[in-house]
């Protein structure tokens, strides 16, 4: 089995991520207010929703070597939570975590038959489990079917998180991504980071000094659903509408997987510069060129995603993060 | 439940089955010899049924004489996509390997959907609307050709690999590929060959879907994912397998519509699927 990735960078890259994550949060906190556009604005908590996405599918795809293209029914899961108990009065902070709680069941079951499957194969059985669901869900009169929820409570203030101006929803989802992100690097650094990283190896070699292999992807299937489910509620609460085709299909789980390799899936950091760079410029082009049903180039954002995704793949595996380590390196010797 | 409805929709499955069984030994095949996953199979086969689409636009072929000419076509981007693509990152890490099948997926679908947009086009011949009605079950005649076609492609293939050097050449990589390569055989030459057919054969899917069922741009990966199921279910790396699940899926997609609403009848096929895959993860032919 070869390696993913030389490890030989490692301290260099734990005192690097740092400096990326604060540049990053940087220019997330502070562009929107001198530049105050109103579509910049949507685009950047877009991007903010999918890093937290992004980070909890490195935590799978790159941490432990389960490579999902279904995170669209966690996302998905986490959001119909969210929109349900807050149509029911409970408040949406703590619909953020039963989201999660929601969406980490989920990948708990599903893991017993998915994780019997290997490499690729799992893969398309992601796929195969989040198009169910979202068919399921269109089907589902209880959550309101292909007609989908709104959330119709109207109540201003932090407690409902129902604000009158975008920006501050952008600082609800950074605070809730800082948050994560502090917790998943404490997870990451922990035992159970180096044993899924271990199994990512080699699964024989982790088997045969002990560690419980299933347990442990298990468990990265658990930890990466519920961070996932979390994204999918703070993307709810933004939009205040939801359809199984608006957050189950295909093309959320692309995004995610999209960003995350763009930014590199071996650093927690990874995804996060991949959405401050990619989402924006997505976005971008979809309003201009694709639109809606019926416009000019419909679907050439997914185009353009398929594109970056081939050229990463056969040039750069390791993403921009990678990229970076080498500029930094290079410079160093010189 | 009248018993003459459960006879028909069984029917229905197992014609709907064969159609499946094209696009599965595909999958089967290529997964066989070079060990990817061909994430874009379905998208190959949608590419196929628009050129009968266009076939039967503007020459006035019907669907079912335009099969070759899919073949054909498809055989050839199989070969190409094989030779300068999938040729390169054979011997790569699982990453590349998975997400390059799959960004040529993504480029292709919304190749279509970026030129010819996203509308649902249909082929209007006589056979889609011809029925064959034997007591009181109707079956579409379109549908039982396509069976037709399908059962003696699956039989060719078979003595295909069977019979011929080419195709022992090929099983020989399947099993082993340093053994193979040690006693002569081009192995590159083997894979570019092996994908070639089995593109060709979601071609000939493509082209038989044309004339009954609607053509657009997102009907491929639905297509991957039941030749998926079929794929597993069989026993991966399976020829008698990948048939013999293809025909379960078709069936269980019947078996679903009839007991629920037709619209979830995959999701039924997928949790049937899960089911069988906690009790035997190896399929039925696996070994």
């Amino acid at each position: 089995m070869v390696g993913l990735r030389s490890l030989d960078l490692k301290s260099l890259r734990r005192s690097i991520d740092f400096y990326i994550a604060v540049i990053c949060f940087g220019f997330l906190v502070v562009s929107p207010l001198i530049y105050n556009n109103f579509f910049y604005i949507n685009a950047l908590h877009t991007a903010s929703v999918l890093m937290l996405a992004g980070v909890a599918w490195v935590i799978m795809g790159g941490y432990t070597g389960l490579i999902s293209f279904g995170h669209a029914a966690f996302f998905g899961l986490g959001a119909y939570t969210l929109a349900l108990t807050y149509n029911w009065g409970v408040l949406p902070w703590l619909g953020l975590v039963l989201g999660g709680c929601v969406a980490a069941l989920f990948a708990a079951a599903v893991s017993y038959p998915l994780l019997r499957l290997k490499g690729r194969w799992f893969s398309l059985a992601t796929l195969a489990m989040a198009e169910a669901l979202k068919l399921y869900f269109n089907n589902w009169d209880f959550v309101g079917g292909s007609r989908g929820i709104e959330l119709f409570r109207k109540e201003y203030g932090l407690e409902w998180i129902y604000f009158a101006s975008p920006i501050y929803y952008n600082y609800v989802a950074y605070a809730v991504l800082i948050a994560s992100l502090i917790v998943l690097n404490m997870i990451v650094k922990s035992r159970f980071g180096y044993y899924t990283q271990a199994i990512r190896e080699s699964e024989e070699t982790a088997m045969a000094v002990g560690i419980n292999t299933f347990r442990y992807k298990q468990l990265a299937m658990v930890v990466s659903g519920f961070f996932t489910g979390i994204a999918g509620a703070l993307y709810t609460i933004r939009f205040r509408f939801i359809d199984p085709f608006a957050v189950m299909d295909f093309a959320q789980s692309l995004q995610i997987i999209v960003i995350s390799v763009a930014g590199g899936i071996f650093t927690l950091v990874g995804p996060i510069i991949g959405a401050l760079i990619i989402t924006p410029i997505a976005e971008y082009v979809r309003a201009v060129l694709g639109g809606t049903y019926g416009a000019k180039f419909f679907g050439i954002h997914m185009l353009i995603y398929g594109v970056i995704l081939l050229a990463l793949v056969l040039y750069s595996p390791g993403g921009l993060h990678d990229v970076i380590l080498k500029l930094k390196e290079g410079r160093k010797r010189e | 439940m009248e018993l003459s409805l459960i006879v028909q929709s069984l029917l229905e499955g197992v014609l709907n089955g064969s159609v499946y069984t094209l696009v599965a030994l595909g999958l089967g095949l290529i997964w066989g010899v070079t060990e990817l996953v061909n994430f874009a199979h379905g998208d190959f086969l949608m590419l196929s049924a628009f050129v009968a689409y266009f076939l039967h636009y503007y020459v006035g072929l019907d669907p079912i004489e335009s099969i070759p000419i899919c073949f054909a076509i498809n055989f050839l981007i199989g070969f190409i996509v094989q030779r300068f693509l999938l040729n390169r990152i054979i011997e790569a890490h699982l990453l590349a390997q998975t997400f390059s099948t799959f960004a040529l997926a993504l480029i292709i679908r919304n190749s279509f959907y970026v030129s010819l947009g996203p509308d649902v086009k249909s082929i209007s011949n006589p056979l889609a609307t011809m029925a064959v009605d034997v007591m009181g079950i109707r079956l579409s005649t379109a549908k039982i050709i396509a069976t037709a076609i399908a059962v003696s492609l699956t039989i060719a293939l078979y003595l295909f690999l069977q019979k011929t050097y080419i195709g022992t050449a090929i099983r020989a990589v399947s099993q082993n590929r340093v053994a193979a390569q040690l006693m002569g055989v081009n192995t590159k030459q083997t894979y570019c060959l092996s994908t070639g057919i089995a593109v060709g054969l979601a071609g000939v899917a493509g082209a038989l879907i044309a004339s009954y069922y609607y053509i657009f741009p997102e009907i491929g990966p639905s297509f991957t994912t039941l030749a998926f199921v079929a794929v597993v279910l069989g026993g991966i790396g399976s020829i008698q397998g990948a048939a013999v699940g293809a025909l379960l899926v078709g069936l269980l997609q019947s078996i679903g519509a009839l007991l629920f609403v037709p619209a979830i009848k995959d999701v039924v096929v997928f949790l049937a699927f899960i089911a069988f895959l906690t009790i035997r993860p190896r399929g039925l032919f696996g070994d």
